[in-house]
C-alpha cells in the first residue's frame, strides 16, 4: 500500500499468517478470529448496498479483505494461497448464513442456475442458488472431501490451479480431474436429472 | 450410497473420460446397468453452454478440460473442438481440420502417437506465446494433441517442385522466415527442424510451422545418440553429431532453405553460384560448418537480407525505433538466456502521469497518448478503462479518481495483473523530462525504467512515442512486432496536446456517463485538430449507434480519408467502421474484424463488435453469442456483450435465456438503458401486460420516453388499435424532434406509414411516408417509406426511392439483399407478375431471418422478404408455398416482435389454406387473426376484408 508504517493489527495478522504457513496450527485459530468478522462485516455491507445495484463477486470481497488485513509485501506466495483457501471457506459460510437469515429456502421445482465456471455472487437473487449449491456440496464432500474442497476454493475463493496446488498439496492433474468430476456430479445434483444414486 | 460404490463410479468416470470412443463403449458394456446409468447421467452434464470452460475471475486457462484420446474421427469432439476432416499424415501423427466450437474458428489439430512429456507441456506454453504473422500459432495443447492455426496454402516444398523462385519472392519469403526466427529466438525457442516442408506459403505471406516440436517426445534421460532429431538434408553439422542445438542451428537450416529457393536444388557437396553476390555471401555464411563463423543471430541475418532487398521498410517507422534496435543489437539483447520480462498473458495497469510542470494541458493527456501507443502492441495487454472503472466502483471511489501509483497498485492486485506502469513529466525551463517505470505490483521488482528529455512542448508527444517503444522492448516484446506495430503518436493520433486533452476528456465522459456525454468533447478535439482521425471515427461510431446514421457515415468518411496516417490497430477500426456505416457491406466488415481478432488475440474489442450489428444484420445469432462470450472472457467489464447475448437469444426465440442474460448483466452491475426495451418485448412475447406496463413506467428521461411511446404504438397497431397507436406516435415523433433526433423521428413516421399501408389506409400511409422523408433520407427511412408508398399505390415514387437506394448503397448488405429485392417484388406484384416477384426475392433467401436496419432502432420490418414472397405465391395461386412463407413469419416471433405482419400472417395463412382448399385450417387461421384483432378499430380496410372473407368460408 503506502510506504509508511504498517499498523500493528496488520503486522500481527501478517505474522500469524506466516506462522501458520510455517506449520503453527494454533496460529490458524487466532487468524480466523481476526479475519472472519472482518469478512462478514464487509459482506453485510455490500449486500445492503445491493439495492443500489452494487452486487459483486465473492472473490472480489476476499481480495479486499486480504489487502486490508495483510501486509502484502511481506508474505510468501504459498502463505497467500493458504489465506485465500481459508477465506474461501469463510466466504461460503457467510453467504449461506446470510441467505438463511433472509428466509431463503431451497424450494422444489426448476432449480436455480449456477455457473460453476464463474464465481459466487453476493446478491439476494443469487441466494437460492447458493443454498442449493451448498447443500449439494456438503453431501458431496461426505463422499469426496478433497474434490469438494477443490470446488470450494475455486468457486468461493477464486484460487488458481497453482494456488490450489499450494494450499492442498495435490498435483495439477489431480486438481483437474477432481474439478472435472465434481462439476459433473454437482450439476447433475442441481439439475435433478435421472440416475439419482440409490439410497441417497 | 456406499463409499465403495462412489469410488467405483469415480474411477470409471475418469477411465471413461480418458479412453477413446471405442474403448469407452467397451468399458461401459462391461459394467452393470445401474453403474452405467450413473456414468451416462454424469456425462450428460457435459453439454451446453455452461460447460464450455471459461477461466474464472483471475485465472489463466490452466483448468482446461483434460481429455485424452488416442484416435479421432470426423464428427467427434475433442473437448471444445469438433473434428471435421483429416488433412493428412505428418511425421508425428495425423493432422485434422477442426472447428473450435466456442469461437466458430477453424483450426488444425495434430494428434501424436505418444503422450507428450511433462517437459514438452512446459515448452508448449512458451511456444504458444509466439504470436507473429509469420509463425503458425499454437492455440492449445492436450496430452497428446496440439491445436494450431489452420493455414491455407501450400508448403514451400510443394512450390519448389516447380523450380526455383524469382529473386523478389526469395527476398520476401526469406525476410518473413527470418522474422519468425527472430520472434522465436527472442523467446528462447529453437525450431530444430526448419525446412521447406515446414513452411507454408499463403496469400498473406509465409508461415513457419512446428516450432520446437521436433523434440516433443524426448525425455531428459535419453542419451546423446538417441537425441538426433530433424531432417538429415537440413541438419547442421553439430546436429548430425548429436550435439546440443542453439539458434545458429536454425540459421544453418535457414541457409539451406534460401539456397533451395534460389537454385531449386538441395545443398550438396557442389554448390551453385548465386546472384547477386551480396546474397551469396549471406547464404554461405549461414552454411558455415563451424557455428561460430555463421551469422550469430536471426536479427542480424534479417538486417543483412534487408540490405539486399528492394522491399521498402514501412516509411513511417519512427527514427527512435531504429535507434533502439541498433542499441539493443549492440548491447547483445538477443542473448537467448535472458528470460522475457513479461509474457502475453500478463496484464498491465497504466497509472496517470504525475504532472510536475504546472501546465494543465498535460493532465490526463499523457496517459491517453501512452494508452494509444501501447494498444498498438499485440504483445502487451492493458487493463481496460472499463475494468478500471468497475474496480474503482468496488473500491467506493469516484470514476474520476486519479490513478496514483498507490491506487494503481491496488487495482493491479485486484485484477490479477502483473505490473503497473507509472510515469511523470517535469519541466526544466524549456526542457521537458519524461520518465516511465514498470514495476511488478506483487513483488515491487522494477521491470523497466526509462527517461527521455526533450526541448520544447511540441516535442513532448514525440518523446512519448519514443519512450513507449523503449518500454515495449524492455518488457519483452519482440522487435519484429514492434517494427510492425509502431506508428508514432504525433502522426497516428494528433500532434496537438490540446486536442489530445479533449479526446481524453471524451473517454472519461464515455466511461462515466455514456456516449452522448462524450460527443461535445470529441467535437472540440476535431475543432482543434481537424486531422484527428480517431476523434472523427469515434464520433461517427457513437452518432450512428444513437440512430443518426447519416451523420455517423459522414464522420467515418472523414476518418477513412485519413486512414493511412494512423496505427495498424486504429486503421482496422476505421476500416471496420467504413464498412459498417458507409458501404454497409457486412461481409467485408466481418472479414476485417476476424483479421483484427487474429492479429490481436487478447483484444476484447473485435469480438465485441462481431457480436453486434454485423451478427444481427447477417442473421448469425449463434455466432453473435459465441463472440459475446469470447469478449466477456477477454474482458468481463465491458457492458455491451452481456446485452448482445440477450438480444441474440431473443432473435433465436430463446426467451428464457434472453432473460437470464439480462439477469447476469444486472448481477454484475452492468445494467444498460436499452435493457428496458428488451424486457418490454420479452413481456410482450409472453403476453404479460403487467410486465409491459412496468417497463414503460420505468422509462427514465426524455430519450426513453419517445422510444417507449413508439414501441407501444407498434404493439397497439399490431392488434389493429390504430387510433390509439396514432396517439402514441403523436407523442413519440415530436419528442424525438425536440431532442434533435430527426432521423429517429423519421423512423417512427416511416413505421407508422408501413402500418397504415399494411392495413389499407392508403392516404394516411402516403402522408406519413412523405413526412418521414421530410425528416430524413437515411437508408432505413427511405426503404420503409418506399415500402409504404408501394403498398398505397404510388409505385413511381416507390421506384424512384428504390433507384436512389441502389445508387447510394451499392454494397450495403440490407439494401442489396433485403430492401431492393422486397421493393422490386412489390413492383412486380403491382404489375401482376407474381412469379417475377418470387424470382426477385431469391437473393433475399439467405437473409430471410437477418435483422434489417429498420429493426435496429425501430424494431420493425423483420422477415418482410418472406412475407412478400408469401403474398406473391398467394397471387400466383400456389397455396402451399404461400403458407410456408407465412409460417416463417409466425415461427420467428423473436425477430418479428410487434410488427403488424405478425398478426397479418395469420390472415394470410388463412388465405393460403383457402387457396389450397384446406377449409378447416383456413378457418382456424382466420379465427386466430380475428381473435388478435378483437379490439381493433372497425373501420380498418383489411379487417373488413378479413371478416367478409371469413364469412364466405
Amino acid at each position: 500500500m503506502n510506504g509508511g508504517s504498517i499498523d500493528t493489527r496488520t503486522a500481527e495478522i501478517t505474522n500469524l499468517l506466516r506462522a501458520w504457513g510455517s506449520g503453527d496450527e494454533a496460529a490458524l485459530a487466532r487468524l480466523t478470529e481476526h479475519v472472519y468478522p472482518e469478512l462478514r462485516l464487509m459482506a453485510r455491507r455490500y449486500m445492503k448496498n445491493e439495492a443500489q445495484g452494487n452486487s459483486l463477486q465473492a472473490t472480489a470481497l476476499v481480495h479486499e479483505v486480504y489487502l486490508r488485513l495483510v501486509d502484502v509485501t511481506n508474505v510468501e506466495w504459498q502463505a497467500r494461497a493458504q489465506f485465500f483457501a481459508v477465506a474461501a471457506q469463510m466466504m461460503r459460510r457467510i453467504l449461506v448464513d446470510a441467505a438463511r437469515t433472509r428466509g431463503s429456502r431451497r424450494r422444489d421445482g426448476i432449480p436455480p442456475k449456477v455457473n460453476l465456471d464463474e464465481s459466487a455472487i453476493l446478491s439476494p437473487a443469487a441466494e437460492r442458488s447458493i443454498l442449493a449449491l451448498d447443500e449439494a456440496l456438503t453431501a458431496f464432500s461426505q463422499m469426496a472431501p478433497r474434490q469438494a474442497k477443490v470446488v470450494e476454493l475455486r468457486y468461493f475463493g477464486g484460487l488458481t490451479e497453482e494456488e490450489i496446488e499450494a494450499a492442498l498439496k495435490i498435483s495439477p492433474r489431480t486438481i483437474r480431474r477432481d474439478w472435472d468430476f465434481a462439476k459433473s456430479w454437482l450439476m447433475r445434483e442441481l439439475n435433478h436429472t435421472i440416475g439419482k444414486p440409490s439410497g441417497h | 450410497m456406499t463409499p465403495e460404490r462412489f469410488r467405483q463410479i469415480e474411477e470409471l468416470y475418469h477411465a471413461a473420460r480418458e479412453a477413446t470412443a471405442g474403448e469407452r463403449a467397451a468399458l461401459l458394456a462391461q459394467t452393470d446397468p445401474e453403474l452405467r446409468r450413473e456414468l451416462e447421467s454424469l456425462f450428460a452434464q457435459r453439454t451446453g453452454d455452461e460447460f464450455l470452460e471459461r477461466p474464472a475471475v483471475r485465472n489463466a486457462p490452466e483448468l482446461l478440460e483434460d481429455v485424452t484420446v488416442a484416435a479421432v474421427a470426423a464428427g467427434t469432439c475433442l473437448g471444445p473442438y469438433r473434428i471435421e476432416s483429416k488433412l493428412g499424415e505428418g511425421g508425428m501423427g495425423e493432422v485434422y481440420r477442426a472447428v473450435d466450437t466456442r469461437l466458430g474458428r477453424a483450426v488444425a489439430i495434430k494428434t501424436t502417437r505418444e503422450q507428450f512429456s511433462a517437459r514438452f507441456e512446459r515448452e508448449a506454453r512458451a511456444i504458444s506465446a509466439l504470436n507473429h504473422p509469420n509463425v503458425c500459432t499454437l492455440h492449445d495443447v492436450g496430452p497428446n494433441y496440439l491445436v494450431m492455426e489452420l493455414v491455407e496454402g501450400e508448403t514451400l516444398a510443394a512450390r519448389l517442385k516447380d523450380g526455383p523462385l524469382p529473386i523478389q519472392a526469395v527476398l520476401l519469403y526469406g525476410s518473413q522466415i527470418a522474422a519468425a526466427l527472430v520472434e522465436a529466438h527472442g523467446k528462447g525457442i529453437i525450431h530444430r527442424d526448419l525446412k521447406p516442408g515446414n513452411i507454408m506459403v499463403g496469400k498473406s505471406g509465409v508461415k513457419v510451422l512446428d516450432f520446437g516440436l521436433a523434440r516433443m517426445g524426448q525425455d531428459e534421460t535419453v542419451t546423446a545418440s538417441q537425441m538426433i532429431v530433424g531432417t538429415p538434408a537440413y541438419m547442421a553439422p553439430e546436429q548430425r553429431e548429436g550435439k546440443p542445438a542453439d539458434d545458429r542451428t536454425d540459421i544453418y537450416a535457414f541457409g539451406c532453405v534460401l539456397y533451395e529457393m534460389l537454385t531449386g536444388a538441395r545443398v550438396g557437396p557442389q554448390r551453385r553460384r548465386i546472384r547477386p553476390r551480396k546474397l551469396e555471401r549471406i547464404v554461405n555464411r549461414c552454411l558455415e560448418e563451424d557455428p561460430g563463423r555463421r551469422w550469430q543471430s536471426a536479427a542480424k541475418l534479417q538486417q543483412e537480407l534487408a540490405a539486399v532487398s528492394p522491399v521498402r521498410r514501412k516509411a513511417y517507422m519512427a527514427a527512435s525505433a531504429a535507434a533502439v534496435l541498433a542499441l539493443a543489437a549492440a548491447t547483445g539483447y538477443f542473448s537467448l538466456h535472458r528470460p522475457p520480462k513479461l509474457t502475453v498473458k500478463d496484464k498491465i495497469v497504466l497509472a496517470d502521469f504525475e504532472n510536475k510542470t504546472g501546465d494543465p494541458v498535460f493532465d490526463q493527456t499523457l496517459r491517453q497518448g501512452l494508452t494509444v501507443q501501447l494498444e498498438q502492441s499485440p504483445f502487451l495487454t492493458l487493463v481496460s478503462d472499463q475494468q478500471i472503472q468497475q474496480v474503482l466502483r468496488f473500491m467506493n471511489r469516484p470514476p474520476e479518481t486519479l490513478l496514483t501509483p498507490e491506487v494503481s497498485r491496488e487495482i493491479c492486485e485486484r485484477t490479477g495483473s502483473t505490473a503497473v506502469l507509472e510515469g511523470s513529466i517535469k519541466g526544466l525551463g524549456s526542457q521537458y523530462v519524461l520518465w516511465l517505470r514498470a514495476r511488478n505490483c506483487r513483488t515491487g521488482e522494477v521491470l523497466a525504467e526509462q527517461q527521455e528529455q526533450t526541448e520544447g512542448k511540441e516535442k513532448v508527444l514525440k518523446a512519448l512515442s519514443g519512450i513507449a517503444i523503449q518500454i515495449r522492448t524492455r518488457l519483452g516484446e519482440s522487435l519484429a512486432t514492434i517494427q510492425e506495430h509502431s506508428t508514432p503518436l504525433e502522426q497516428a493520433t494528433t500532434s496537438s496536446l490540446e486536442a489530445l486533452k479533449a479526446y481524453s476528456a471524451a473517454k472519461v465522459a464515455l466511461y462515466a456517463h455514456g456516449g452522448p456525454a462524450a460527443i461535445p468533447h470529441l467535437q472540440q478535439a476535431i475543432a482543434i485538430d481537424p486531422q484527428f482521425a480517431m476523434a472523427h471515427a469515434d464520433l461517427g461510431f457513437m452518432s450512428w449507434n444513437m440512430g443518426q446514421t447519416d451523420l455517423g457515415a459522414e464522420q467515418v468518411r472523414i476518418a477513412y480519408g485519413l486512414r493511412d496516417r494512423v496505427s495498424d490497430r486504429e486503421r482496422r477500426y476505421i476500416l471496420m467502421l467504413y464498412d459498417r456505416q458507409v458501404t454497409g457491406n457486412l461481409q467485408k466488415e466481418l472479414q476485417t474484424l476476424e483479421s483484427w481478432a487474429q492479429t490481436y488475440p487478447r483484444d476484447a474489442y473485435a469480438p465485441g463488435i462481431i457480436a453486434g450489428w454485423v451478427a444481427y444484420g447477417t442473421g448469425q445469432y449463434e455466432r453473435g453469442i459465441q463472440a459475446s462470450e469470447e469478449a466477456i472472457r477477454l474482458d468481463p467489464s465491458i457492458p455491451f456483450p452481456y446485452e448482445s447475448i440477450a438480444i441474440h437469444n431473443l432473435r433465436l426465440d430463446r426467451f428464457t435465456q434472453a432473460a437470464d442474460a439480462l439477469q447476469r448483466a444486472a448481477e454484475r452491475n452492468m445494467e444498460q438503458p436499452d435493457f428496458l426495451v428488451i424486457r418490454y418485448y420479452l413481456a410482450f412475447l409472453k403476453g404479460d401486460q403487467a410486465g409491459m406496463e412496468r417497463e414503460v413506467a420505468r422509462a427514465p428521461g426524455q430519450h426513453a420516453q419517445d422510444l417507449m411511446s413508439h414501441h407501444q404504438a407498434l404493439v397497439l397497431a399490431r392488434s389493429g388499435r390504430m387510433r390509439e397507436a396514432r396517439t402514441m406516435w403523436e407523442r413519440a415523433i415530436p419528442l424525438a424532434r425536440q431532442a434533435n433526433k430527426r432521423e429517429t423521428a423519421g423512423i417512427y413516421e416511416a413505421a407508422a406509414a408501413v402500418c397504415e399501408a399494411h392495413f389499407g389506409n392508403r392516404a394516411a400511409a402516403k402522408e406519413r411516408a412523405l413526412a418521414a422523408l421530410e425528416l430524413a433520407k437515411g437508408r432505413d427511412v427511405e426503404y420503409a417509406a418506399a415500402y409504404a408508398l408501394a403498398l398505397s399505390g404510388d409505385l413511381p415514387a416507390s421506384q424512384r426511392l428504390a433507384a436512389d437506394l441502389e445508387k447510394r448503397f451499392p454494397e450495403d448488405t440490407p439494401v442489396q439483399f433485403e430492401y431492393l429485392p422486397t421493393l422490386r417484388a412489390l413492383s412486380a406484384l403491382a404489375h401482376r407478375a407474381p412469379l417475377d416477384a418470387v424470382e426477385r426475392l431469391q437473393r433475399a433467401v439467405p437473409y430471410d431471418f437477418a435483422m434489417p436496419g429498420t429493426a435496429f432502432v425501430g424494431m420493425f420490418g423483420g422477415v418482410y422478404p418472406a412475407y412478400v414472397r408469401g403474398e406473391a405465391y398467394l397471387v400466383a395461386g400456389r397455396g402451399q408455398e404461400a403458407a410456408a412463407e407465412f409460417q416463417k413469419v409466425l415461427n420467428h416471433r423473436g425477430i418479428v416482435l410487434a410488427d403488424p405482419v405478425g398478426a397479418l400472417a395469420h390472415l394470410q395463412l388463412g388465405r393460403a389454406y383457402a387457396v389450397s382448399g384446406d377449409r378447416p385450417r383456413a378457418k382456424s387461421a382466420y379465427q386466430d387473426f380475428l381473435a388478435l384483432w378483437k379490439d381493433a378499430d372497425p373501420d380498418i380496410p383489411v379487417l373488413k376484408q378479413a371478416s367478409a372473407e371469413y364469412a364466405k368460408l
